[in-house]
């Protein structure tokens, strides 16, 4: 198999990368660690004119602390982020499941984000732990809440002349869990659950994020669940009606991996076993 | 800019060539450096045949282009055995862990680097290690024992 043909640029700053966005625009396509634009390109799917491969570029990889908050590179591989001190347990936890060791080698925390495939594990993460993307172009940058960030399928608010620069992180709660189901073990996630809570001294909720993977065509929370959460001590019957609650409204995708319905019902399993995890951890 | 001049090195042995963007690194090792013992079987990252080492990290060669490599240091499939097997090789060998031996140059990477972090894995570990590359015909159960093998043989 074989790419279409494309000019390639690899600049090596920052402002290079971004003036050639500015000029092509739509035309380009920014290459990170390539796991996913790489098969796009060999079953052509993806022919842009320019591949403006970022991997030269400078600063764009490491992860840092600022008052609590983890700020991590773009260009950080998945490896990296996920054996960093720094990083928030629950994203570590999710990059886990992302693919096999060689693409995690070369797969980037950024372009997971950017590429937003629906199944993928470190945006469900970046929603539940209310990351914030910063988005950076000649005109400027801005940040971009999560929540506000994964807009559908494949589908992201960065702009054509936008690169997605770093991830910021802000402190999260102590307890955390994230549980997935595929149709094989390590298979792309057919549905998934990631949460971070806190309990009181009664061992109730006392805080609680849930982030899902599979009820919809993109992460999404579930914020019925969390408020159905808040207040109540982890039992069978406060699970399952939070689950039931957080997953009412929910349009899943129904495919030849799962229908919708068995989404719902995997989602309402997974959501009641994360939080009776993170609980319990 | 279709072309572009690249010098890397693989198995030790620098090279230089000029090559167009597109090339995969997979294609430009097979083609270019006739080195076909990195395999492709899907081309598009899927089964991990054409796993290779790069800079000390596997990596798919048939997701990276020819000119991400510049200045990069590789090892294929050809650059394990000196005078004997590779330590995994020679496990392989013994477990009869390829029939076929397609997939087998991916495992022996998944495997190095597995081992390199990891002297003594269980059979949950080599397995989670192991599971971006797929066999199709000799079957995991024998795979498994002769990474447990080549950790042995590692260790001693």
């Amino acid at each position: 198999m074989k790419p279409p043909p494309f000019l390639h640029a690899a600049p090596e700053t920052l402002p290079g990368a971004l003036e050639l966005l500015a000029e092509h625009g739509d035309a380009a396509r920014i290459l990170a660690g390539g796991q996913s634009l790489m098969p796009l390109l060999v079953m052509r799917m993806a022919r842009p004119a320019l591949l403006l491969d970022i991997n030269r570029c400078a600063g764009l990889s490491g992860i840092t602390r600022h008052d609590g908050e983890t700020r991590i590179g773009a260009m950080t591989r998945q490896i990296a982020v996920q054996r960093a001190p720094e990083t928030p347990a629950l994203l570590a936890r999710a990059l886990g499941w992302a693919g096999p060791r060689a693409v995690r080698n070369r797969g980037t925390l950024g372009g997971s984000m950017a590429h937003a495939d629906p199944s993928a594990e470190a945006p469900a993460a970046a929603l539940c732990l209310d990351a914030v993307m910063v988005l950076e172009s000649r005109r400027g940058q801005r940040l971009v809440p999560a929540a506000e960030f994964f807009l559908d399928a494949l589908v992201t608010a960065i702009a054509p002349d936008e690169m997605l620069l770093e991830i910021r992180i802000p402190p999260g709660h102590p307890r955390h869990a994230f549980a997935e189901t595929g149709v094989r073990q390590a298979d792309l996630a057919m549905a998934a659950i990631a949460t971070d809570l806190a309990l009181d001294r009664q061992g109730r909720i006392s805080a609680i994020r849930i982030a899902a993977i599979g009820a919809a065509n993109r992460p999404v929370r579930l914020p019925l669940a969390e408020q159905a959460l808040l207040g109540q001590s982890p039992t069978p019957a406060t699970l399952r009606d939070a689950a039931r609650a957080g997953l009412a409204g929910a349009e899943p995708p129904s495919d030849l991996i799962a229908s919708a319905a068995h989404r719902v019902a995997v989602l309402e399993g997974l959501l009641a076993d994360a939080v009776l995890e993170a609980c319990a951890a | 800019m279709t072309d572009t001049q690249i010098t890397l090195t693989v198995n030790g042995q620098r090279h230089s060539r000029r090559v167009p963007t597109r090339m995969l690194l997979s294609d430009f090792l097979r083609h270019e450096l006739r080195l076909t013992g990195t395999h492709i079987g899907c081309g598009h990252g899927v089964c991990g045949a054409c796993t290779i080492e790069i800079d000390g990290a596997t990596v798919r060669s048939c997701l990276m282009l020819a000119v991400q490599a510049e200045g990069a240091a590789i090892t294929t499939v050809e650059g394990l055995a000196g005078e004997a097997l590779h330590p995994v090789q020679q496990a392989f060998h013994e477990h009869h862990a390829l029939q076929c031996g397609y997939c087998t140059p991916g495992f022996l990477a998944a495997t190095i680097e597995l081992l390199r972090e990891n002297p003594d894995p269980s059979e949950a570990e080599i397995r989670e290690a192991l599971h971006g590359n797929l066999c199709r015909c000799t079957g995991y159960v024998n795979i498994v024992h002769a990474v447990k093998r080549a950790a042995e043989l590692m260790r001693a």
